[in-house]
């Protein structure tokens, strides 16, 4: 369980507060707010890479703060729209950088990793593109192989940075069926930010919401759309 | 498996053609030699002028091109990787400089401590140094890579305006002599001091083995390999620390040798079709020490019609070959 209490985020003044805040395995849940409302600041703490000001964000009881880069590796995998794509790296191998917290500091991987990679390849559906350029797929494959990468990471949470930025209708409404899909059958706690309102209420995702006041708190699934604009504003 | 197959192909073909540079290095020349003086030479040398020529002259300087294009190689993949820039060398540092600025100062002042090869070698190396650990203060302070790109650029242009004030107050003896040091060269390096070059280079290659996986993970971004559990600072100290070991060491014993680090690297990657750095590294060392080899080679065998710098040459072989490469591999991204 992902645990979040008194928790106050941003870089030197306090950009957003969550008072208690809970990811369970299996969940997947919507960051829903407006531009610069403090989303993305939010997730970099969650995962770590940018110090909270106050508070405390706990893994099964234990506090972040005292977990090492590469233990909380095998803790929270991340993932963003930004990703474009690296010369001579192909899918596979992009993939397998997924098992790089559980490799030792030479990097040799072993047949273990290659069946994992190649698993959670198959489990996006994303087999075909093996040994294609990372550089030559497009946004919509890019998602799909990134999300493979995050799978084979092997951790209990996935956190993702508006994943559906660049994706078209379908391939939006296609990711979010397989993060759901994911969560439940992977048993994997998913946040993902998201300015996709339709999706988040089709989807009856549950929320994180991040209002205008800056106090971030969950809410259940909305129904209606204006409601939840309402709630944003 | 494919893949496996046609890298041990490829690094195979090199370790071979390594060795022809290397024997047929020790037998050509202005000196008549035989194959049997060579190998006579080899396993037991003697006060006989063929033997002198072997051993004290050829053996030393194809030994420092290798050493040098191996270490200059692995620096300039380190510096690629840490910026995630094709245009970074073991230059971008300001270790090279730091090593030029100490070499002018000492080239001007006419002062010898220690004898002048040893000051020479000594001066090189606390310059590089110096500059690394400049740079490694700011890799801690530092959150962007960029950042630090541009300081170390910056530095190196700060250092190369001390060094244009001293060369204009100085003699035109001085000068000249600072010119050849900077046109870079591997003659001055003796059959002693070979050992400990090389094992200054293979400390900085296993350091770089040991940093593979981190390596790696770097080619998505800081962002993304800290959240693979990288930890960037370590990375960074350690990849500044390693190829200012490698650079210092070699621009002292040699000058600053240009373009190696900045195109091996390259040319290895689009080669070797890989982003694994496990396999980068040992193919940078051969390519880099095969490219160097051939460079000195052919300034050798130009020697008895003209005198060409080694640093002209690296450019004149390397940027032909180079284009093609690119223009060969014009389809692949990025």
């Amino acid at each position: 369980m992902l645990q979040v209490r008194q928790l106050h985020i941003g870089y030197s003044g306090v950009i957003a507060t969550a008072e208690s805040l809970q990811l369970n395995p299996g969940d997947l849940v919507a960051l829903v707010g407006r531009n610069g409302s403090g989303k993305s600041t939010l997730l970099q703490t969650l995962r770590g890479s940018l110090p909270m000001l106050n508070g405390s964000v706990r893994i099964d009881e234990h506090e972040i703060t005292h977990w090492s880069t590469q233990s909380l590796a095998t803790k929270i995998a991340w993932l963003t729209a930004h990703f474009s794509g690296v010369s001579q790296l192909k899918v596979l191998d992009y993939v397998l950088l997924g098992r790089t917290p559980y490799l030792g500091v030479m990097g040799h991987q072993k047949e273990s990793d290659l069946a994992l990679a190649l698993h959670a390849l198959q489990r996006v559906g994303a087999d075909h593109l093996r040994d294609k350029q990372t550089s030559s797929l497009s946004d919509g494959e890019r998602q799909l192989v990134g999300l493979a990468r995050a799978l084979a990471q092997n951790t209990p949470y996935i956190l993702l940075d508006e994943p559906t930025a660049f994706l078209d209708f379908y391939h939006r409404k296609q990711l979010f069926t397989l993060l759901k899909e994911v969560a439940i059958t992977e048993q994997k706690g998913i946040l993902l930010s998201t300015h996709d309102l339709d999706l988040v209420i089709g989807f009856e995702l549950p929320l994180w919401l991040v209002p205008r006041d800056g106090c971030i708190r969950a809410q259940e699934p909305m129904q209606k759309r204006e409601a939840l604009e309402g709630l944003l504003i | 498996m494919n893949r496996t197959k046609s890298h041990l192909i490829l690094l195979l073909s090199a370790g071979i053609l390594l060795l022809v540079v290397f024997l047929l290095y020790l037998k050509m020349g202005y000196f008549n030699t035989t194959w049997e003086h060579v190998f006579q030479s080899l396993t037991n040398p003697n006060d006989e002028v063929s033997s002198t020529v072997v051993w004290s002259f050829r053996l030393p300087r194809i030994l420092m091109a290798f050493i040098a294009g191996a270490a200059l190689s692995v620096a300039g993949m380190l510096m690629q990787n840490l910026f995630q820039n094709t245009l970074a060398g073991p230059d971008v540092l300001g270790i090279t400089s730091g090593s030029s600025l100490l070499v002018a100062l000492w080239m001007m002042s006419g002062i010898t401590a220690l004898g002048s090869t040893t000051d020479l070698i000594f001066l090189g190396i606390l310059g590089a140094m110096g500059m690394g650990a400049i740079m490694l203060l700011f890799a801690l302070k530092l959150r962007s890579a960029v950042h630090l790109l541009l300081i170390g650029l910056m530095l190196s242009s700060f250092i190369g305006a001390i060094i244009a004030i001293i060369q204009a107050a100085s003699g035109t003896q001085d000068l000249q002599q600072y010119v050849f040091w900077n046109f870079g060269s591997l003659q001055r390096v003796t059959i002693q001091q070979i050992p400990w070059i090389a094992i200054i280079t293979c400390l900085g290659v296993v350091l770089s083995l040991f940093q593979v996986r981190a390596l790696n993970a770097m080619v998505l971004g800081e962002d993304i390999a800290k959240s693979l559990g990288v930890s960037i600072r370590q990375v960074r100290l350690l990849s500044i620390l390693i190829a200012g070991i490698l650079t210092g060491t070699i621009t002292a014993f040699a000058g600053p040798i240009a373009f190696v680090g900045l195109a091996i690297p390259n040319v290895t990657k689009l080669l070797m079709k890989t982003q694994n750095h496990g396999v980068l590294l040992w193919s940078n060392i051969l390519f880099g020490s095969l490219f160097l080899g051939v460079c000195d080679f052919s300034i050798k065998l130009l020697e008895s019609y003209i005198a060409i710098p080694l640093n002209a040459l690296t450019a004149l072989l390397g940027v032909p070959f180079v284009s093609w490469m690119i223009l060969k591999n014009r389809h692949v991204t990025g």
